[in-house]
């Protein structure tokens, strides 16, 4: 951490301005999405202007029911890191400052021709209080406002007895399987396609646990274009694809019969022309008998694996011709087209159709008839730099406008015919001008989605794979196994080449306990886990969550399925009632039904779900997710395509029971506090900033239920890190300073001090007091989680006499930790020095554990000080005030 | 001209009859230091400079001239730019800012004119340097 120069200012400032304004949620604190209001920043969607504030959502201000005076104090108390404000105001109103409402401060501070701006300063949960009704002043309140710590407190979870958790035991394992992440991916953030099944072959970047399926947030699109002529019209074109896909391929246009009436047209021999990025004019001749019914579209794409692949495919479309690797086409609805052989692409001028890249810094396409100039209507589109038609065409008839003006266009997006301005359903859309077109964001070929299909997205995991690593016999007790044990329960039955066993633990490479075994078997046998008489070869699952991006669409309804089969059946995709594929997949399902309050994915940004969260772990080979109603939806065609931007597949890596003994080889205290904050309550991830999630590896930990924060405050503590409940809701795994070996780790010290206290810069009065320590030293009497008594230990070594303090009835991982305790402890109760100082400025920047160093006139008292707790207190009357406060505590090193 | 104006449309003199009185001021009034730092210099300063016009005794019209700032009776605040005297360049500088709602002891008399407000308090707040 470095002090900006606006901070350091701040910290010597003598005029400055503080303003605060508050919002109410008007809902639950367990009910925000945290992740979505950044500390320090302005809360996102919010629209601010100088002093002017919209907020966004339910947020209400209440200012005015705030007294403008009142306090914040974020302290470090044990291993954990509080904060509270106490707020008083009047004309209190339960749906603003009931308990567990949310409240919101933002800040804003001027100083000279800084200016911050409203940004968030704490987020926090109405805790308790008092109001009272008042003849004279009205219903005058006071509450006190808390950290995530007040809502996380009424959730339990298992907790991590301290005796149980070793520091340096078990020190390998691997992390997880690797699910899929298609190649797009990696350049795109997100893999488009809706049907594809995803495979291990996709993976790119290593990505755990994230399977992408979907290109961006869907747009809702009206109902068909309509024109006045009836001929096919060019309705939307793709040129400019994003990076992954090839260009050359990934190209498509889309044309359409918009007549209103019954009108059947025929391309019998038109031509579709283009102009191509190597400058060629090509052109495709539709073939004999061709026909569009009315709202039938015809899309043609330069490769039909990587449209497919970009767009999920034209819905309901029937493909016409696979004859080599030359362009595809669809038809979507119907195609009167019946023998599509020979011939179908043969025009060209210039040079061959396949693997053309259509122009993205301009060119056009156009529909015409074959002979160009003399009969018939023919439609076109020019984009970006003006290219000429080809000669023989005359242009006025088919355009005279000018192209479509594409400066803004980005990799992913379409031009299509502009849905307003030209009118739908009848007015002029074909106006031969650029206003006809516009620029789409989110392309989609085909026909629209509809209601009455839905879309799926099979995952197929990767075979668990286990392979044994040394021979053994029938008096084997342990089975080493080549892949590690990730994905083998923590104690069962596995089979090996038709032998069937138990065990009853599991190392990171080994199952121990192992009885049953009827014959030897030698190294390189395949064994798996032996669930319900069957050998799985798939993975046992806690939970699927989709995600999706928040957009002008969400999805309403869905159902997930999970099967052991590693090639189930899947739906047909145009009849959600055909039942025959259920058969492969195990029941119960998971629907958006059963989500109590659900209101459909995308409702609000990055939405989680949590489909299993309850229910164990399942067998899962593939997981098939139906998404079966969007919203908006219109009627019988409807806008918004079934997509999801996120899937993850939670493997049953580290379940932690209610109660008992639980191995968890190589993961880390932050990976743990991690996967309690994700298993066990409403937080998001992103949550969690994990900023030492290496630390301090775990062997076995016993488990009992606790609530949340106590298992937390527990893990920290015996990691030496400090859980921070911070003022912006989010939880900070921080390493201790008071840890040894902490201190050059600590992200504030790791450059040393970060701010040097001048007298100059410290406001008011310094308090500073010392109490002649009557410590000489500190003893620790431990046991081990068993219960077993540990050696006694000193530090400093070998202290003795009435001043060593001794600390008794402690549970620790072993002597190692209990050395490591005394040391600790001594550093703590050898140290009686104290202070406090009020910073001369804003002191914004401020925070517990932060390591200080003071420096009096006289030289006398000088050294490296933590700060305990920080406090800020205002009163904002006809005089402002503005303190903050600091609480230090002197620190010995060594 | 005189130093003492108001921007309605273009800069015009404040009516005679709204100045404060011979024992007032118009004058730009800074935050003043609330601690003092840990060598003894003064600091902490909170808040932003505001103009204070303060007179001992004003006439009803006087007091009406600034109550018209207000859209009606129940307002707060006004916006207004005027000049004001900053003591720490000695100099009349115009500003825009927020007039709160004066502040005074009325002595009804015969009329509304004839009302004397004594020990009046008109403050402004927010200000900005305008032109």
């Amino acid at each position: 951490m470095t002090l900006t120069a606006d901070q350091i200012a701040n910290t010597t400032a003598t005029e400055f301005d503080v303003k605060l304004r508050y919002f109410a949620a008007a809902a639950y604190y367990n009910t925000l999405t945290l992740a979505h209001y950044e500390f320090g920043s302005a809360p996102v969607g919010w629209t601010i202007s100088g002093d002017s504030i919209t907020p966004a959502g339910s947020w209400v201000e209440v200012t005015d029911r705030i007294y403008a005076r009142g306090s914040l104090t974020y302290e470090w108390v044990g291993s954990a890191l509080h904060w509270s404000t106490e707020l008083q105001g009047e004309n209190y109103d339960e749906d603003y400052f009931a308990v567990d409402r949310a409240v919101m401060c933002l800040r804003r501070i001027v100083r000279g021709a800084y200016d911050s701006g409203w940004v968030v300063w704490w987020i926090g949960c109405i805790a308790a209080g008092e109001w009272r009704d008042d003849y004279r002043l009205g219903a005058q309140w006071q509450r006190s406002v808390r950290g995530t710590d007040v809502t996380l407190r009424l959730i339990d979870a298992p907790r991590l007895t301290a005796g149980r958790i070793n520091i340096a035991e078990d020190a390998s394992a691997t992390a997880s399987t690797t699910l899929a992440t298609p190649s797009v991916e990696a350049a795109n953030g997100e893999f488009v396609g809706t049907t594809a099944n995803v495979g291990a072959s996709n993976v790119v970047d290593q990505r755990l646990n994230t399977v992408w399926i979907s290109q961006s947030p869907p747009s809702s699109t009206t109902a068909s274009i309509a024109y006045n002529a009836q001929v096919p019209k060019l309705d939307e074109v793709f040129f400019k694809p994003v990076a992954g896909f090839d260009p050359d391929r990934a190209w498509w246009v889309e044309i359409v019969n918009a007549s209103t009436n019954d009108t059947v047209v025929s391309i019998w021999d038109m031509l579709f022309v283009t102009y191509t990025a190597l400058g060629a004019h090509v052109a495709t001749r539709f073939p004999a008998a061709g026909e569009l019914e009315p709202g039938e579209r015809l899309v043609i794409c330069g490769n039909r694996a990587t449209f497919e692949a970009m767009t999920g495919g034209a819905r309901g479309a029937k493909i016409v011709l696979a004859a080599d690797e030359t362009p595809y086409s669809y038809v979507v609805s119907s195609w009167t087209e019946t023998s599509p052989g020979s011939g179908f692409y043969t025009a060209n001028l210039g040079t061959t159709w396949t693997r053309q890249t259509l122009n993205a810094t301009g060119g056009y396409a156009m529909l015409a008839p074959r002979f160009w100039s003399s009969w018939g209507d023919k439609d076109g589109v020019k984009w970006g730099t003006d290219r000429a038609f080809p000669s023989g065409v005359v242009a006025a008839d088919i355009w005279s406008g000018a192209t479509v003006d594409i400066s803004t266009i980005v990799d992913g997006e379409s031009i299509r015919r502009t849905l307003s301005g030209g009118g739908v359903g009848g007015s002029n859309q074909d106006s031969e001008t650029a206003a006809d077109w516009q620029i789409e964001t989110y392309p989609t070929p085909g026909d629209k989605y509809s209601v009455t299909r839905f879309d799926w997205l099979l995952i197929t995991l990767p075979e668990h794979v286990s392979t044994l690593g040394t021979n053994i016999t029938p008096a084997s007790t342990t089975i080493e196994i080549d892949e590690g044990t990730l994905g083998w329960p923590e104690a069962g039955d596995g089979v090996i080449e038709g032998d069937t066993f138990s065990y009853t633990g599991r190392t990171a490479t080994e199952l121990t306990g192992v009885t049953g075994l009827a014959s030897s078997h030698t190294a390189g046998a395949t064994l798996n886990p032996y669930v319900g008489s069957v050998a799985q070869t798939g993975w046992s699952i806690t939970s699927v969550r989709l995600r999706r991006r928040p957009g002008t669409a969400y999805i309403l309804r869905y159902e997930v399925w999970i099967s052991e089969n590693d090639s189930p059946t899947t739906p047909d995709g145009e009849d959600p009632s055909n039942v025959l594929w259920r058969a492969d997949y195990d029941e119960p399902h998971y629907t958006g039904a059963n989500l109590n309050g659900f209101t459909g994915l995308g409702g609000g940004p990055d939405l989680t779900v949590y489909l299993a969260p309850d229910t164990g772990a399942r067998w899962a080979r593939c997981i098939l997710i139906n998404i079966l109603e969007m919203y908006p939806e219109t009627g019988a065609v409807t806008g918004a395509r079934a997509k999801l931007n996120e899937v993850e597949i939670n493997l049953d890596e580290m379940t932690l029971p209610d109660q008992g003994v639980t191995s968890l080889p190589g993961v880390t205290a932050g990976l743990l506090a991690e996967y309690l904050i994700d298993q066990h309550t409403w937080l998001q991830l992103s949550d969690f900033v994990d900023v030492a999630l290496t630390w301090g590896e775990i062997g076995t930990v016993a488990t009992a239920i606790q609530p949340l924060p106590t298992v937390l405050e527990d893990l920290a503590r015996m990691h030496g890190c400090i859980v921070g409940w911070g003022v912006d809701g989010q939880i900070t795994w921080l390493p201790d300073p008071w840890w040894p070996g902490g201190i050059t780790k600590h992200p504030d010290c790791a450059d040393g001090p970060i701010y040097r206290w001048e007298p100059s810069t410290v406001r008011g009065e310094i308090t500073f007091q010392t109490a002649q320590t009557e410590v000489s030293g500190v003893a620790v009497t431990a046991m081990d989680g068993e219960g077993n008594p540990l050696e006694r230990v000193t530090a400093p070594p070998g202290v003795t006499g009435s001043g060593v303090r001794e600390f008794t009835g402690l549970t620790v991982a072993n002597q190692d930790t209990a050395k490591l305790l005394a040391f600790k402890l001594e550093l703590k109760e050898k140290n009686q020095d104290r202070c406090t100082l009020t910073v001369k400025g804003i002191g914004e920047w401020c925070w517990p554990t932060q390591v200080y160093y003071v420096e009096w006139p006289d030289g006398t008292e000088r050294g490296t000080w933590i700060a305990e707790r920080v406090t800020w207190s205002w009163a904002f009357g006809a005089a402002k005030q503005w303190s903050c406060t600091l609480d230090l505590r002197r620190m010995y090193v060594g | 001209m005189a130093d003492f104006q108001y921007k309605s449309g273009s800069w015009a003199d404040v009516p005679a009859y709204a100045h404060p009185d011979d024992e007032g001021s118009i004058n730009v009034v800074y935050p003043e230091p609330t601690e003092r730092d840990g060598l003894g210099a003064p600091c902490g300063a909170i808040g932003l400079p505001h103009i204070e016009i303060l007179a001992t005794q004003m006439r009803g019209d006087g007091w009406a001239w600034w109550q018209a700032f207000f859209a009606d009776a129940n307002a707060l605040t006004a916006a207004i730019s005027l000049t004001a005297y900053d003591p720490r360049t000695a100099a009349w500088v115009k500003y825009a800012g927020t007039l709160l709602r004066p502040l005074g002891n009325a002595r009804p008399g015969g009329s509304a004119t004839n009302t004397l407000y004594t020990d009046v308090t008109i403050v402004v707040e927010q200000i900005t340097v305008t032109t």
